[in-house]
């Protein structure tokens, strides 16, 4: 393989989504190119860097009150509609 | 006894309004995280949550088939962040500083952080990632959370996005692509 072919097939080699026999073939290049194997090691640098993203938690308060306010939106709305009907 | 989600989904549809709320309290975290990380501050991620529940309830007889509620869900909470963010275009968000929020625990966290050195650290990481998240174009951000970030497969994030898996694949990379260059001391 050569690497005009393996390069587009890199994402998807390190989301191990190639088939068996692509698999084997994309390994073997990247194996034996410095080039292809920097490409895919810093696709899988990127990807644990994603990973680790992370959203402050804004505590099970906020998570009941939204809830509350949730359900009488809905409690509101459905009175507001039998109100029309 | 503990009660499934694609039963606690029939009752909702049928219109059981205990079961509607064992759902929210069930997916508020997920979407809350997945909104957050998508809008980049909380008041944003809150109106998120609260428009796709409430739009989810008054769309229950477009959801066919109980096993796709997740996916459902995160296509209505997906395409109100998209829509939030387009409103939003060439505005900040208005509370980017997370800091303010109570308590030092992170949501679905991957790095636990102890001394005040890492604890800041991670932080300035934290925003990096995401002011380089906030670069890109929505569909591809959204693209790169949803698959690089939540974990979905090419194919949730398809159905999701109702789109091909073609260009799934073609956003993920141009994603890739851009954060790459943006986050390259990083890597």
């Amino acid at each position: 393989m050569t690497c005009r072919k393996v390069f587009p097939l890199i994402d998807d080699f390190a989301d191990n989504c190639l088939d068996e026999s692509l698999k084997e073939s994309v390994t073997a290049h990247i194996d034996s190119c410095k080039k292809c194997e920097s490409k895919f090691n810093e696709t899988n640098r990127l990807k644990t860097l994603l990973q680790s993203l992370s959203v402050p938690y804004p505590g099970i308060m906020y998570f009941n009150q939204a809830t509350d306010l949730i359900l009488s939106r809905i409690a509101n709305d459905s009175r507001t509609h039998e109100g029309v009907h | 006894m503990t009660i499934q989600i694609p039963e606690l989904v029939r009752g909702f549809v049928e219109g059981d309004e205990a079961d509607f709320a064992a759902l929210v309290r069930m997916f508020r975290r997920k979407i809350y995280a997945t909104a957050h990380k998508i809008v980049g501050n909380h008041l944003d991620a809150d109106e998120v949550v609260q428009e796709t529940f409430f739009r989810v309830y008054r769309k229950k007889e477009e959801l066919k088939n109980v096993k796709y509620f997740s996916t459902f869900l995160m296509r209505v909470a997906t395409n109100y962040a998209i829509d939030l963010l387009r409103r939003q275009k060439g505005h900040k968000g208005m509370d980017n500083d997370t800091s303010s929020l109570p308590g030092a625990v992170q949501l679905d966290l991957a790095k636990r952080v102890s001394t005040p050195e890492e604890e800041f650290e991670n932080k300035r990481l934290m925003e990096e990632i995401q002011a380089a998240l906030d670069r890109l174009p929505p569909r591809q951000k959204i693209t790169a959370i949803l698959h690089d970030v939540d974990g979905h497969t090419k194919a949730e994030v398809a159905l999701i996005m109702e789109c091909p898996e073609a260009t799934v694949r073609s956003n993920l990379h141009i994603a890739r692509t851009k954060l790459k260059r943006i986050l390259k001391h990083r890597l």
